[in-house]
């Protein structure tokens, strides 16, 4: 599937989103991505992100849901 | 690691984002390919750190989303340069503060030296000061190994050693040969008769090689021959054929006798301390002294002590300067004269140390005979003492050839 996001979720701690396309919103509670097919919102508690490039994202903090939106 | 030290030598801002749209400021900025690291949401905002060069580019951003930017905290080294520009002096003495450290560590500082028991560490010392290896020495002009082939080379007793340096510290370990040759097998090349040492009866006797000239009971003069190492071969006519020379060897222990003698005057002036005491510091570098240049002896009569300390860093690190402290202690002098009775002790006491003197000789006191008299204002102690003691000292043999005319007439007689 070309172009579809990839997310790579260690433990409660640690997302990593390759092919994203942008930041939607962005709270300490939550985070909206939007990518090729659809929006990603990662919610939980003290989100931060680490670092965001061109196409990676890194978020880090406590992790409770990975929701797909469409 | 590396990645925070590239960050910090390029130097990056935290900064807060507040606006209209700071999401999208967030996406242009991905897509401008600006990095933004440490990004969190506070109440009106964001922050986030981004690098210097990247702070630059924001500005187009920053008009096209109507958001702010205010920078927070400055971190790197372009700001920590900026902020002590005028501080060059500071920034270079710190670079020659740290030259400086770095030379001086080239060089030798402290010298160590384990596992010498006959030679002592001043000895060790002297000789790395005489083979140029002595402190403030650099490491580069010392090479170890021809060290380690000079020392053993120089000292017998020396049968294995290693010179390392570790750092500033020069470490020489040596391994003594810890028995010592024995007496006789110094003395192998020539022969020697034992001669007398002193006059005297000689009480025992026991002879291990050569020929014993006097026997128990005898009296011998200093310098006679005891022991000769000549042993002389004789022929079935009883006549000397040949000599072997071999070194004599014998114990041989003869009643001697010391004549005694002490004077004590009667009359002496007792120097008693006051209390009082004056001290007087100065410092040496050289031939260069340092000191308070108005100091005298405050007192009439006194008793000057001097204790010189020179000083060091390390254990045996000594530096050129040395600290002399002079004492000077206050003494009253008063006539006196002795009565009958200290002067008993002080001979007593003098005598006692004589005899002390002796044993500690390995001499033994057989018998005394001390008698104290007085002769005008003072006391005479006189008296002999009969000691048994070794009379054995050592005296090349003379060697004496056989003449030819003696050999022939032995050779025709067979």
């Amino acid at each position: 599937m070309l172009g579809a996001a990839v997310l790579t979720v260690t433990g409660q701690r640690e997302a990593l989103i390759a092919n994203y396309k942008g930041i939607l919103e962005y709270e300490d509670s939550f985070i909206r991505v939007q990518t090729k097919n659809c929006r990603i919102r990662i919610s939980g508690a003290r989100l931060a992100i680490d670092y965001y490039t061109n196409d990676e994202m890194k978020i880090t903090g406590h992790i409770d849901a990975i929701q797909y939106e469409s | 690691m590396i990645l925070s030290m590239i960050k910090y030598v390029q130097g990056y801002v935290h900064v807060r984002l507040t606006g209209y749209a700071p999401e999208r400021f967030l996406n242009l900025c991905g897509s401008h390919e600006i990095l933004i690291w440490n990004l969190t949401p506070c109440e009106d905002g964001y922050l986030f750190c981004v690098s210097v060069k990247g702070f630059r580019r924001l500005k187009p951003l920053l008009k096209k989303t109507r958001t702010q930017i205010r920078i927070i905290r400055r971190v790197g080294l372009p700001f920590a340069t900026y902020r002590y520009r005028k501080r060059k002096l500071f920034v270079i003495g710190l670079i020659l503060f740290g030259a400086l450290l770095y030379d001086l560590s080239t060089y030798i500082w402290n010298i160590e030296i384990n596992g010498n028991s006959y030679l002592s560490d001043e000895t060790v010392l002297d000789f790395l000061a005489q083979e140029g290896s002595t402190f403030g020495t650099k490491k580069d002009s010392i090479q170890c190994q021809e060290l380690e082939e000079a020392l053993r080379s120089r000292y017998g007793e020396v049968i294995w050693t290693s010179i390392k340096i570790y750092g500033t510290k020069l470490t020489v370990d040596i391994q003594e040969n810890l028995l010592p040759e024995e007496e006789y097998e110094k003395k192998e090349d020539t022969v020697y008769d034992i001669v007398a040492a002193k006059d005297g009866v000689i009480s025992d006797m026991v002879t291990r090689s050569g020929t014993p000239l006097v026997a128990e009971g005898d009296t011998v003069a200093a310098g006679d021959v005891l022991v000769s190492g000549r042993l002389e071969i004789r022929d079935d006519s009883g006549e000397v054929a040949d000599y072997l020379y071999r070194s004599a060897d014998a114990d041989i222990t003869a009643r001697v006798s010391y004549s005694y003698r002490d004077v004590i005057p009667a009359d002496y002036t007792e120097q008693t301390a006051t209390g009082e005491e004056a001290t007087h510091d100065t410092l040496l570098f050289g031939s260069f002294s340092l000191g308070n240049p108005f100091f005298e002896d405050p007192y009439e009569k006194s008793l000057m002590t001097s204790d010189t300390v020179q000083l060091h860093l390390a254990d045996n690190f000594y530096l050129p300067v040395w600290l002399v402290r002079e004492r000077y202690q206050e003494l009253r002098e008063t006539p006196r004269t002795h009565t009958e009775e200290e002067i008993r002790q002080i001979a007593t006491k003098n005598f006692h140390n004589y005899l002390e003197d002796l044993e500690e000789k390995g001499i033994q006191i057989l018998t005394k005979n001390v008698i104290i008299k007085r002769t005008g204002g003072d006391y005479v102690v006189s008296g002999t003492l009969e000691a048994c003691e070794s009379i054995v000292s050592y005296r090349p043999t003379e060697t004496g050839e056989i003449t030819g005319e003696e050999n022939q007439d032995t050779d025709e007689s067979d």
